[in-house]
C-alpha cells in the first residue's frame, strides 16, 4: 500500500512540474542555465546616433575575464544589461568579479549605464529578450518594458 | 551540580562493557550522510531551477520558496512514515538540511495530536525545533552585533 | 520464607495456572508470533490514542488469562501490574475496568518479576487464592514517554533497543495436590539498585547488565546452588550488548555456565531481519516472552527448571537530561515445571 502511495505521489508531482514546461522557450533558452549560449548582443533601440559596435566591444571586454565563460548583452539606449555566467569553481569570487567588472566597464565605456549581474535568473531573462529581439518578434515598446522589469528584478533582495 | 567521581568498580565495568558496546560505524555513516544529503540538495537545486524558470525568482530570492517546498515534501514523507526510516539510514544526511527541521516539527505535531490541538499540537510542535529557532536567532543577533561594532570601529 | 540475605522460598509452590499474552504488529512479524494469544494488526488497535491502545493490550491479556484459567474475575483477589507510562495510567485504567483490588507496581522493565515474586509470596502465605500479575509496554506510547517522537528521523546508535508492544499477564494460584502439570514458582530473589555510572540512555542493556549479574549471584549465594541447577538463566531485555557484558561479568566473578544456557528475551522475540538494532526491550518484553514462549517451551519439555531475571533501568527523561547516570535493578524468579507439589 505504501509503495503505491509513493508512486502516486511521485506521479502527481511530475505531472505538476511538466505542466509548466509549455511556454515560448526554444532549445537555447531551455538549456540556458546548463549550456553555453553566448548570443550576439542586441540593441533595443536601433540607434544610429550611438556609436555602432559598442555592445560588441563590451562583450569582448567581458569575455576576456578569466572567471567568465558566457555573456549575454541587451542594450536599451544609454543602459546596457550585461549578464554573465561564472565558471563553477570560481563562484566563490563572484562578488569581487562583479565589482571589478562594473568598475572596468564604467571606466572604458563612459556615458553608458551598466547593469551587471551574474544571477542565473537575470541571465535567463536576458537570453529570452535577446532572442526575441534577434528574431524581431517583439515590438520596441514591449521590449523596453521587459528590459525595465529585468532591471527591477535585479534590485529585488528578498 | 557536581560531577560524581566514578568508583574503581564502575570504571572496571565501563571497560568491560566498552568491549561489547557496538560502535557507530562512523566512516560508513559519513558516506551515507554525504550521499543522501547530497541527493536532498540535488532535489532542492532542481526545485530552485524550477522556480527560476517558471516564476519571477532570482538566485537571491529563490531560497525562500525552495526551502518551503522542501519542508512541505519532508512533511508528506514524515506523515507517511518514510522520513524516520531515511533518518535511521542517513543520519546527519537527512537531519542537517532544512527537511530535518521540517521533520522535527511535524513529527512532534503528529505525536501530540492525541492531546488536542491547543495543548497537544500547539504547545509541543516546537519541542525539538524550538531550540534551533532560539539559538539560531540568538547567534544571528550576536554575529550582527559584532559586525556592527567592528563596522563602527573601522568606519 | 526468607532465605539468605534477599531471597524467598515458597514452600507451597504457587502455580501459574494460565497466562494471557497480547502483542502488536511488529511482534506478529517476529520470531515468537505463534506464542502470542492475540496479535493486533495496527498499533492504534482501533483506539484514538496509543495510551488507550496500551490499556486495551492489558485488558485483553487479563481477559484471556481468566478465560484460559477458567476463573471468574470475582474470584481473583489481587491484581499486581505495571507499565512504563507516567504514573502507570494504562495499568491503573485497566484495573478500573477489571475491578480487581489492585497494587500498581513500578520497576521499569523488571516489573514483570517484581509482580510475579510478590504474587507468589501472597499466594504462598494464603493471602489470596488467585492473583493476576504482569507487565506491558506499547512501542509508540513508551517512545513518546522516553524518547523523541516516533516519526522523528534521528539516527539511533546500534546499542539502542526496540520497545516491544505487548502485555503478558499470568494468573498465579495456590497449588493443589493432584493438579495436572503446571509451572510452579519455587523461589525469588529481590535485587538491589545497582549503578555502574552508565549514562547513555541509548545503551540500556549495558547499564542493566551489572544489576542482572548482582541478582543472579545473590540468588545462587542465598540458595547455595551451582550454575547447573537450572536448565537456563533467562534475562529480560539486556539485548545484544547487555547479554555479552553480563556474561563476561559473571565469568569475571567466577560464575561459570554454558553461554547457550544464558538467554535473553530481547534477543529471542524478533527475527534477525527486523530493524531492532540491539534487541527488544520494555516492560512487556520479559512478560510476553516468559508467559508466552518460555512457558510453552516448558510445557513441551524443552526446559524444566529456569531462573528468570527481569532487569529494569530506573531512569526518567528528566534524570537523563540532568546528566544523571542510570540506576538499574533486577529481580529473579525460579520456575519449575511439574505435577502436584514438587
Amino acid at each position: 500500500m505504501m509503495r503505491r502511495l509513493c508512486l502516486q505521489l511521485l506521479f502527481t508531482f511530475t505531472l505538476f512540474l511538466s505542466g509548466c514546461a509549455s511556454n515560448g522557450d526554444g532549445k537555447t533558452e531551455r538549456f540556458a542555465l546548463l549550456k553555453e549560449t553566448n548570443p550576439k548582443p542586441m540593441d533595443i533601440i536601433d540607434a544610429t546616433d550611438s556609436k555602432i559596435g559598442d555592445e560588441e566591444a563590451v562583450k569582448k571586454e567581458v569575455i576576456k575575464n578569466d572567471h567568465i565563460y558566457d555573456v549575454v548583452i541587451v542594450k536599451n539606449g544609454k543602459e546596457m544589461l550585461v549578464a554573465y555566467k561564472i565558471k563553477h569553481m570560481h563562484r566563490f569570487q563572484m562578488k569581487q568579479v562583479e565589482k571589478k567588472l562594473t568598475k572596468d566597464l564604467n571606466k572604458k565605456f563612459e556615458g553608458i549605464h551598466f547593469i551587471v549581474s551574474s544571477d542565473y535568473k537575470i541571465f535567463l531573462e536576458a537570453v529570452r529578450l535577446n532572442k526575441l529581439l534577434r528574431e524581431n518578434e517583439i515590438p520596441r515598446e514591449e521590449a523596453k518594458k521587459e528590459f525595465k522589469q529585468i532591471v527591477e528584478l535585479k534590485e529585488e533582495k528578498t | 551540580m557536581q560531577k560524581q567521581q566514578k568508583t574503581i568498580e564502575q570504571k572496571n565495568y565501563e571497560k568491560l562493557q566498552g568491549k561489547h558496546e557496538l560502535k557507530r560505524p562512523i566512516a560508513k555513516n559519513c558516506l551515507k550522510a554525504f550521499l543522501v544529503g547530497g541527493l536532498f540538495c540535488t532535489v532542492g537545486q532542481a526545485i530552485s531551477y524550477f522556480y527560476i524558470y517558471f516564476f519571477n525568482f532570482t538566485e537571491q530570492t529563490v531560497g525562500n520558496p525552495t526551502s518551503a517546498t522542501m519542508v512541505f515534501i519532508a512533511l508528506l514523507l514524515t506523515g507517511f512514515g518514510i522520513y524516520d526510516r531515511i533518518g535511521q539510514f542517513a543520519g546527519a544526511g537527512s537531519a542537517v538540511p532544512v527537511t530535518g527541521f521540517g521533520n522535527a516539527i511535524i513529527s512532534a505535531a503528529i505525536e501530540h495530536r492525541t492531546e488536542g490541538f491547543v495543548l497537544g499540537v500547539g504547545s509541543n510542535m516546537f519541542k525539538l525545533a524550538g531550540s534551533v529557532i532560539v539559538f539560531g536567532v540568538f547567534s544571528a543577533f550576536v554575529v550582527a552585533l559584532i559586525k556592527t561594532l567592528f563596522g563602527m570601529l573601522g568606519g | 520464607m526468607l532465605i539468605g540475605k534477599q531471597s524467598w522460598t515458597f514452600a507451597n509452590q504457587p502455580v501459574i495456572t494460565s497466562t494471557g499474552v497480547t502483542g502488536g504488529p511488529f511482534e506478529a512479524n517476529g520470531h515468537l508470533a505463534t506464542d502470542f494469544d492475540l496479535l493486533h494488526e495496527d498499533l492504534w488497535m482501533g483506539q484514538d490514542s496509543y495510551e488507550k491502545a496500551h490499556r486495551l493490550l492489558i485488558e485483553q491479556a487479563v481477559q484471556i488469562a481468566l478465560e484460559k484459567g477458567m476463573v471468574k474475575k470475582e474470584d481473583v483477589q489481587f491484581f499486581l501490574a505495571g507499565d512504563l507510562v507516567n504514573q502507570i495510567t494504562p495499568t491503573s485504567f485497566a484495573a478500573r475496568t477489571n475491578e480487581i483490588p489492585y497494587f500498581g507496581l513500578f520497576g521499569a522493565c523488571s516489573t514483570s518479576m517484581e509482580g510475579l515474586a510478590l504474587a507468589a509470596y501472597i499466594v504462598n502465605y494464603s493471602g489470596a487464592y488467585h492473583v493476576l500479575t504482569g507487565a506491558s509496554s506499547h512501542n509508540a506510547a513508551i517512545e513518546k514517554q522516553f524518547r523523541y517522537p516516533t516519526e522523528y528521523g534521528g539516527q539511533k546508535p546500534p546499542t539502542a533497543q526496540w520497545t516491544i508492544t505487548g502485555a503478558g499477564i499470568a494468573l498465579v494460584s495456590q497449588a493443589k495436590s493432584g493438579d495436572s502439570p503446571a509451572p510452579h514458582i519455587l523461589s525469588a530473589t529481590i535485587g538491589k539498585v545497582i549503578d555502574m555510572g552508565i549514562n547513555d540512555p541509548f545503551n540500556m542493556g549495558g547499564a542493566m547488565a551489572p544489576a542482572a549479574v548482582d541478582t543472579i549471584l545473590a540468588h545462587f549465594r542465598d540458595f547455595k546452588l551451582t550454575s547447573d541447577y537450572y536448565d537456563a538463566i533467562i534475562t529480560g531485555d539486556l539485548g545484544y550488548v547487555g547479554r555479552e557484558a553480563a556474561y563476561d561479568l559473571l565469568s569475571q566473578k567466577g560464575f561459570d555456565m554454558a553461554k547457550d544456557k544464558f538467554k535473553d528475551c530481547g534477543l529471542m522475540i524478533y527475527k534477525s531481519n527486523q530493524p531492532v538494532l540491539s534487541g527488544g526491550s520494555g516492560a512487556g518484553c520479559s512478560a510476553t516472552v516468559l508467559y508466552g514462549h518460555i512457558l510453552n517451551q516448558m510445557k513441551v519439555g524443552k526446559l524444566k527448571r529456569i531462573l528468570f531475571v527481569a532487569t529494569g533501568a530506573l531512569l526518567s527523561p528528566l534524570s537523563v537530561q540532568q546528566n544523571e547516570s542510570i540506576p538499574c535493578i533486577a529481580h529473579a524468579v525460579a520456575i519449575e515445571y511439574g505435577a502436584g507439589t514438587l
